[in-house]
């Protein structure tokens, strides 16, 4: 399938098949995502911190007759950006492409992708995408503003305030789209055929289980969202209405959008949440896997009730998928389809349940070695139980009318999405590390990133979820002071401000841990963390075609401390009993 | 810092609610927390300790998984959708015939709301009829039900002290009701503050000015409504409304049918 010739001139090493290769690429391309992201994140946070006041830095620069204020047509491109960014260009390069690639053949005991061609085009399709999604800050109107939902007709059309950028942010998240269906086919082929003997279902990594449930979830749903954006495109473009319904004067007579209605605006909701909320367990699944290996790993024990483990995934992979309408409470869809949505929902907590028993049955009687990625696993466990358990207060349909478009849904999601897949990020990057660049990194500024990014993270995404359930404050408005019921909120906007700030400072001991590590850390070995999975027998780092000999598996991925480990404590998955 | 005040009493079963879910979360999290915890200091890595081998499937993890299920299912969410279904069918399940209520016509455009009232007479679409701009007046004592439609782009109807918020959307009528048994002096000497109003919020983001999209309401008692609404009347101006505005397509009060 693959080439097993070594990469030579400077155009095959761009545009090289080996998965390694793409994993570094999808790595690099998701942390300077995550970057540009994370720098509008802190924009955002300053401007709700000091709504009315010259903006640092920017406001001279760029907004001289508002004597530096941001505009707030430019505060809603920073969210709507921030999301869209976050969630299509910085998690799933990241957990899904970097990780994905990096781990599926390494942890199978395959020499690549099946498709390593199709592998290379599902990254470059990406970039293409963050390429044009960088292109829509400068066209005129600037970037999209209507929120990383998008939903019409706001989004729809362009009469109402949102320019062109919105159209080639529909095609920027097109090109996403189509990247991970690329990439997906090829996660399930790979999963399903290209195993090493003895690799069996159940002996996949639990980290390889999440990442085939998400190309599940992919292929089922990134082309239904693909189909909703393209008719949103054909809105903005073609002078279809799809999405768009009077009255209105812009739809009368001699209006702008005459004769351009009838259409629908809540089926766009419908379409989007539809893939939305599957979305979410797409970015987590990989997380999770990932997490229940690591903590097996640095507890030197098998991963608790692997089995239950991988059927709730399999359950919740099947559930996420009708649950969607706990999105749309308030959006006119009726209430009785809302208390079938309320009842859906919640049910997912006993599978999420399960997932929690076996995690800290895991670390239960093991012996915890606290290593960044531990660190950084245990982190998830601890913000996934907020994110999860603040999720059933937004499952209920009567208080989610009351919360619903608040910060406590922003906090709830943070905790859910961006702090778990945060977390997550860091322990597959600080895991992965030796064995993608062959150097170790620091591991004190390993464990201060933890701890500091830990507390400020906690301590922003906890406020922001006070905030909304006690004051009903508002998302996405630039300017808190509007309202008088938010004047005694305006000092936690403040303290979230700094928080943010804080933790996007911690985060440069990651940068400069990361390059001087690649520059110059030490050797690192061929399995640093004594760990059994199959990545670990390769070669460091491994090279094209990854195993000298294709290894043969005789046991499952985490047996550490079994009987036939004798006195060492572990044996590989390749390595035969003694 | 204190919650916001509720307008009737009624409403407060969601802050009931919300109090319920927490302390329950709160345990289970403090559960788990003090595993996490307890686990990372008890079981950590030290000379002659050694982690002990289970692969967590024997018949007796399954039973604790299974029990664990059983509570986390019964224990936390029927008992959460039980009381959360409850207060939903008390205070959305049973909408007010346009006969009791005070009815007010909204029309949603970027960035205001356009409230639209009977007036003396009683009957919609006749000169008399109350329009204002972001100012909405009714009276305590009865309910108020509010039909919603959208010019333009999605908007939110959002009045903090009913714990309830509704969409508004274009191409089609949505609907909101609460009773408002406290005035707004009421609520001034409550919370001993003169300045205090009720505010309405957009919550869905509509456009550049979704930030200032903001409305006042003011709940006066039945007798000063009263000589408030015939003085209004008195001086409607002869508000040149589009036909389109008053083609309501859908009675709130379907919404009752729908949910029986």
């Amino acid at each position: 399938m693959s080439d097993h010739h070594a990469p030579q001139s400077l155009l095959s090493r761009v545009f090289s098949t080996d998965h390694k290769v793409i994993a570094r690429q999808y790595l690099y391309l998701g942390l300077v995502g995550l970057l540009v992201a994370g720098l509008f994140a802190l924009m955002i946070r300053w401007q709700l911190a000091y709504p009315g006041d010259a903006f640092p830095i920017l406001g001279n620069l760029f907004w001289g007759e508002t004597n530096g204020v941001m505009p707030p047509e430019f505060y809603n491109m920073l969210f709507t950006m921030h999301g869209a960014m976050m969630v299509f260009f910085a998690i799933t390069p990241i957990v899904i492409g970097a990780f994905g690639n990096f781990a599926i053949p390494l942890q199978l005991g395959a020499d690549d992708m099946a498709f390593p061609v199709v592998n290379m085009l599902s990254f470059w399709v990406m970039f293409l995408g963050a390429v044009i999604m960088t292109i829509s800050f400068f066209v005129p109107g600037g970037a999209a503003g209507g929120g990383w939902t998008a939903y019409p007709p706001l989004s729809g059309v362009a009469n109402y305030g949102v320019g062109h950028g919105a159209s080639l942010w529909l095609l920027g998240i097109a090109f996403a789209g189509t990247s991970s269906l690329l990439g997906a086919v090829n996660y399930v082929v790979t999963t399903l055929n290209m195993r090493c003997a003895g690799m069996t279902l159940m002996r996949m990594p639990l980290a390889v289980w999440g990442l085939f449930c998400t190309s599940v979830l992919n292929l089922l749903w990134v082309p239904v969202v693909a189909a909703a954006l393209f008719m949103m495109f054909m809105d903005r473009t073609a002078g279809t209405a799809f999405f768009l319904a009077g009255p209105g004067s812009l739809f009368a007579e001699g209006g702008a959008l005459a004769g351009q209605s009838g259409g629908q605006p809540l089926l766009f909701q419908h379409l989007f949440w539809g893939f939305g909320h599957p979305e979410v367990y797409i970015l987590i699944f990989p997380v999770w896997g990932l997490v229940g290996d690591l903590l097996s790993t640095f507890s030197r024990k098998p991963a608790f009730g692997y089995k239950a483990t991988v059927l709730s995934m399999i359950t919740i992979l099947f559930l996420s998928q009708i649950v969607w309408g706990h999105h749309m409470f308030t959006s006119g869809m009726s209430p009785l389809l809302g208390t079938a949505f309320t009842f859906l929902t919640i049910t997912i907590s006993v599978p999420t349940a399960i997932f929690f028993l076996n995690w800290l049955c895991t670390i239960w009687r093991g012996s915890l070695r606290f290593t960044p990625p531990m660190l950084f696993a245990l982190g998830v466990v601890f913000v996934f139980g907020i994110g999860g358990l603040t999720g059933l207060f937004l499952a209920l349909q009567a208080l989610d009318i009351w919360l619903h478009d608040t910060y406590f849904v922003v906090g709830h999601f943070h905790f859910t999405l961006a702090a778990s897949v945060f977390f997550g990020t860091f322990a597959g990057v600080y895991y992965w590390f030796p064995k993608m660049f062959g150097k170790r990194m620091n591991q004190s500024l390993g464990k201060w990133h933890f701890y500091l990014s830990f507390v400020s993270l906690t301590f922003v995404f906890f406020m922001m979820m006070y905030i909304g359930a006690t004051g009903a404050h508002p998302r996405r408005i630039a300017d808190p002071t509007v309202y008088n019921f938010l004047g005694p909120f305006q000092d936690a906007n403040v303290l979230i401000g700094w928080g943010a700030q804080f933790l996007g400072v911690v985060q440069l001991i990651f940068v400069w841990n990361f390059f001087t590590s690649i520059r110059s850390g030490e050797p690192a070995s061929d399995n640093p963390w004594e760990a059994s999975s199959l990545e670990w027998v390769a070669p460091t780092p491994p090279p094209h075609g990854n195993f000298p000999v294709a290894p043969t598996v005789h046991r499952g991925p985490h047996e550490y401390n079994a009987p036939e480990t004798g006195e060492r404590g572990w044996l590989t998955q390749a390595e035969p009993s003694a | 810092m204190e919650r916001l005040i509720t307008i009737n009493d009624a409403v407060t079963e969601i802050d009931w609610i919300f109090d319920y879910a927490t302390i329950l979360t709160s345990c289970i999290f403090a559960v788990v927390l003090a595993m996490l915890i307890g686990f990372a200091i008890k079981y950590r890595e030290r000379p002659g300790h050694k982690a002990h081998y289970t692969r967590g499937d024997s018949p007796a993890a399954v039973r604790m998984s299974i029990v664990v299920a059983m509570l986390v299912f019964f224990g936390v969410d029927i008992s959460l959708a039980y009381f959360d279904h409850h207060a939903f069918l008390e205070l959305y399940g049973n909408p007010p015939s346009q006969d009791e209520a005070t009815v007010v016509d909204v029309f949603a455009k970027q960035f205001e709301w356009n409230f639209a009232q009977a007036g003396s007479d009683g009957e919609m679409g006749t000169e008399d009829d109350i329009f204002s701009i972001n100012k909405l007046t009714v009276p305590a004592g009865k309910p108020v039900l509010v039909r919603m439609r959208s010019l333009d782009v999605l908007h939110s109807f959002f009045i903090p002290y009913t714990r309830g918020k509704q969409d508004v959307l274009p191409g089609m009528t949505t609907a909101f009701w609460f009773d408002p048994d406290k005035t707004t002096a009421a609520a001034r000497a409550e919370l001993d503050d003169p300045n205090f109003e009720y505010e309405i919020a957009c919550a869905e983001l509509c456009g550049l000015g979704h930030t200032t999209m903001r409305g006042i309401m003011t709940v006066l008692t039945p007798e000063e409504f009263a000589v408030w609404e015939a003085e209004e009347s008195a001086n409607a101006a002869n508000f040149d409304m589009p036909e389109i505005w008053w083609d309501w397509s859908l009675d709130p009060a379907d919404y009752a049918e729908e949910d029986e």
